[in-house]
């Protein structure tokens, strides 16, 4: 089944309720009044709060937050944010907006990349941001029948907040507090969407849960917010983003992703981020695993003009386990700064990070990362393998490890090299008749071969394509 | 806290951090222009409640093509609460360069030690030996 | 496949030296000489590898002229080099890029689909004796020497040339594994007419792949040119010959 079908299900409806549209005749939804007011501040805060309809305690944890966003500091380091200006933006986003009112509007590079991955008209509209279209939901909507039936919640966030909200009240906020970036404060004061997802003891999800099979659930906001929490034994995927590149006129993407992994439980998180290339996308992403927990954070970066991602895993229990497998891929005026944190701090505890990132037409991409052995974490392990592939002599690589070691019965492995296409590994395949393109294409498949594989396959397949278009024009 | 800083793209390091020390060791290593090759190798022993600070770039400039350079950091942590912070860095502005770095902590392992003591040493001699080995051996690859 | 006064230097180091080689389709030609003979470099220079510079003479491929042609364009007339040393190319998985060469040769065809594809790779794998389990895994990738050998005559099958250059795919062959490749060889040029230059050190695989004709390169040029014969005589009296007397 096409996402792309999936994608118009689940908008459609949120789009007909934001907007109304006449000639299906719905009535207009309650919460018309849409302020288009730019800017933030404490009053602005409480009237999210209050057009949401939310439970006190969340409306001090919003006021909260947007303090403590007041009084931190810009990071010092990292990309250069220097052009973020907080006062143009839009802080509470009606549904619809974010997207353009028609299609000549939507960047010239957007609209070819949509030619050439072979994307259908009606589809290319809405990935644009146009228009929604109305289909059928059925599919969807026992789908969604099926995994109730398990005792599975998958809801948007909002929605948990209003049904769940004890559930919500114990774990929001205490993986990543707003104390922890003043990214994560802003989010934490007008986080607004993102995924609800509880899974029960020993409850296996046999498939890749994604954001559009929410019913209400919208593409990318801004500042969304998502909260999983996997029960002892049991094991969910959850799916976010896609790999078409997503053209948004919101220029602030900060979003904040708190992951709990319970004993004997696993999660995997896949993020294929492919934003337009005016998009600042600063998130915080956390998953705390208890004993004998398995955490697997995906990490695709191909899109955005500054990403700031570094997925972590505090690996508290016994046995845990956490993994980050990350590819970012930064082109002309792209700087993307990735990489991944693992805090030990129970024995016998191992994680391991395999970053591939790549560089072409003045791109940067770095790799930031942390490997953090506490005191008593006796036997554990980590292997850090970071890769880089230069294309040409206008980009740059950098590479950031930091690995503190406060426990002397570990073993700590830490690689990094940085490379270009070899010229012999060139010609072989040329000799082979695939002209020099094609070569390079299939050189640099091969280099994040690794990662990929542990993508769905419809991802994979476009990934790979993506990248092959991002590199037409860069041989020479 | 001690405090060392080296410029160089060649060199090797040998260090030890007796106990209850402090030290901070920094290499810097510029290629600033073609074909120049380098190699740095920093070893460290840290003893009983030593603290080792280390850190390591590789800056390749621009014009700096057909750069080779390297950066191995290797930490054995002997005593106990001993700690260490490797942070072996990369900066890379140009794409014909082979630059890799490698960085590896641990401690120094039990079977060498107990094979140490079948052999006639007591533990501390066994230790002895290990380290000087260690700061001493000859790159493997 | 025809190379005519061939001059040839890399850097500032001229290799060869005016050389002359033919080989007609259907037709094994042996080159032979000791190392730094420059064998090799003829090898590569018939792919067009940047490397090496062609600084006098012709190279042409069924009448036409080549020398400014790229490797894939040449390898698209059909000419197909089984590497010494061939590349590892980490994470291409072999099979899926058996696939694309496949498809890539066959522009123009009927091709088969990729479950039939599949199912004869496998055979001629096993008939070449090559590890199943190898094709699953990155191009080349930890394969040892004699397997890479094998995955080149793999991709030979593959790629269904019209003249195949060997180069050296002999040296670190067990006995078995060298008779395997050289029957596969034989059997592929005598069965679609494909024009063959084995460069050798040694005779023992012309012991299966008969030469009709046998080249001898010393110091960068054609010392002698013979029949079969000569080169048991090479491999007996050496390479010195000439300057014994």
């Amino acid at each position: 089944m096409s996402k792309f079908v999936a994608k118009k299900t689940a908008e459609a409806r949120e789009v007909r309720k934001a907007i109304g549209e006449y000639k299906y005749g719905f009535s207009m939804p309650e919460n018309n009044i849409f302020k288009a007011k730019k800017g933030l501040d404490l009053e602005r805060v409480e009237e999210i709060s209050k057009m949401k309809g939310e439970p006190l305690w969340m409306k001090n944890f919003r006021q909260n937050s947007y303090k403590i966003f007041e009084s931190k500091e810009m990071p010092k380091w990292g990309a250069d944010l220097s052009q973020i200006n907080f006062e143009e933006i839009f802080y509470y986003v009606k549904p619809s907006e974010g997207q353009v009112d028609s299609w000549d509007k939507v960047p010239k590079e957007i609209k070819d990349t949509y030619d050439k991955l072979g994307i259908p008209e009606a589809e290319k509209e809405h990935l644009g941001g146009i228009k929604a279209q109305y289909e059928s939901e059925v599919v969807y909507g026992s789908l969604l029948d099926k995994l109730k039936k398990q005792g599975i919640l998958f809801l948007g966030m909002d929605e948990a907040l209003k049904e769940y909200p004890e559930l919500v009240k114990e774990y929001f906020g205490k993986l990543i507090p707003p104390t922890d970036n003043k990214f994560a404060a802003l989010n934490s004061a007008v986080w607004s969407g993102g995924s609800f997802i509880y899974v029960p003891k020993g409850v296996k999800v046999d498939l890749p849960l994604q954001a559009y099979f929410r019913i209400n659930s919208l593409r990318m906001g801004q500042f969304e917010r998502t909260l999983i929490i996997v029960d002892e034994g049991a094991f969910v995927h959850y799916i976010e983003g896609c790999t078409s590149p997503i053209y948004s006129s919101d220029s602030l993407h900060a979003a904040v992703v708190e992951i709990f992994v319970k004993k004997g439980a696993r999660c995997r998180y896949t993020t294929i981020q492919n934003w337009s290339n005016n998009v600042y996308n600063l998130v915080t992403k956390r998953a705390k695993v208890e004993e004998e927990g398995i955490m697997e954070w995906v990490d695709g970066n191909l899109g955005s003009k500054v990403t700031m991602k570094y997925p972590a895993v505090v690996l508290v229990g016994r046995k845990a386990h956490g993994e980050i497998l990350s590819i970012a891929v930064a082109s002309k005026g792209q700087h993307l700064d990735a990489g991944g944190k693992c805090t030990h701090l129970a024995p016998e505890t191992t994680s391991r990070i395999i970053s591939k990132s790549i560089s072409l037409k003045g791109g940067r991409s770095s790799y930031r990362g942390l490997i953090n052995i506490a005191s008593g974490a006796k036997n554990s392990r980590s292997k850090v393998v970071c890769d880089a592939l230069i294309l040409d002599k206008q980009s740059r690589s950098d590479t950031y490890p930091v690995n503190k070691i406060n426990e002397r019965e570990v073993i700590l492995e830490h690689e990094a090299t940085v490379s270009k296409i070899g010229e012999e590994q060139l010609f072989y395949l040329m000799s082979r008749g695939f002209s020099e393109e094609e070569a390079e294409a299939m050189i640099v498949n091969g280099f994040i071969e690794e990662i990929v594989k542990e993508l769905p396959m419809e991802y994979s397949v476009e990934l790979n394509r993506l990248i092959a278009l991002q590199m037409e024009g860069s041989v020479g | 806290m001690k405090k060392y800083l080296y410029k160089g793209r060649e060199m090797v390091k040998m260090l030890r951090v007796e106990a209850g020390e402090q030290v901070y060791l920094r290499t810097e290593s510029v290629y600033d222009a073609p074909r120049q090759t380098g190699e740095v190798v920093v070893k460290a022993v840290v003893m009983e409640n030593g603290f080792l600070d280390l850190s390591g770039i590789i800056k390749i400039k621009k014009k700096a093509n057909l750069a080779e350079a390297f950066l191995r950091q290797k930490v054995l942590l002997v005593g106990k609460n001993s700690r260490a912070e490797a942070r072996p860095e990369l900066e890379i502005e140009t794409d014909e360069v082979k630059a890799s770095h490698a960085a590896s902590v641990g401690r120094v392992s039990e079977e060498e030690i107990f094979y140490l003591m079948t052999r006639g040493f007591n533990r501390n001699e066994a230790l002895d030996l290990i380290i000087k080995s260690f700061l001493g051996e000859e790159d493997e690859e | 496949m025809q190379v005519s006064n061939l001059w040839v230097k890399i850097g500032n180091k001229q290799i060869l030296k005016g050389v002359e080689v033919s080989v007609n389709p259907g037709e094994v030609v042996a080159v032979m000489g000791p190392n730094g003979s420059g064998k090799s470099t003829l090898a590569y220079t018939l792919l067009g590898h940047p490397k090496y510079e062609v600084t006098k003479g012709e190279m042409k491929v069924d009448g036409k002229k080549i020398n400014e042609l790229s490797p894939d364009e040449r390898a698209g007339l059909g000419m197909y080099l089984a590497n010494q040393y061939p590349m590892a190319i980490e994470g291409l998985v072999s099979v899926r890029f058996l696939w694309q060469l496949y498809k890539k040769r066959q522009v123009g065809k009927k091709i088969s689909g990729i479950v039939e594809f599949r199912k004869w790779l496998v055979v001629e794998a096993e008939k070449l004796g090559l590890n199943l389990e190898l094709l699953n895994r990155g191009l080349n990738e930890d394969f040892s020497g004699g397997e890479k050998k094998k995955m080149e005559i793999l991709q030979m099958m593959v790629f269904s040339p019209k003249y195949v250059i060997l180069d050296e795919i002999d040296s670190g062959l067990d006995v078995d594994a060298l008779k395997k490749i050289a029957t596969t060889v034989k059997q592929v040029a005598e069965k679609m007419n494909v024009g063959v230059l084995v460069i050798t050190h040694y005779n023992r695989i012309l012991k299966y792949l008969k030469a009709d004709k046998v080249v001898v390169f010393e110091d960068g040029k054609v010392s002698r040119t013979g029949g079969a014969s000569l080169a048991l005589e090479v491999e007996n009296k050496g390479y010195l010959q000439k300057n014994n007397e």
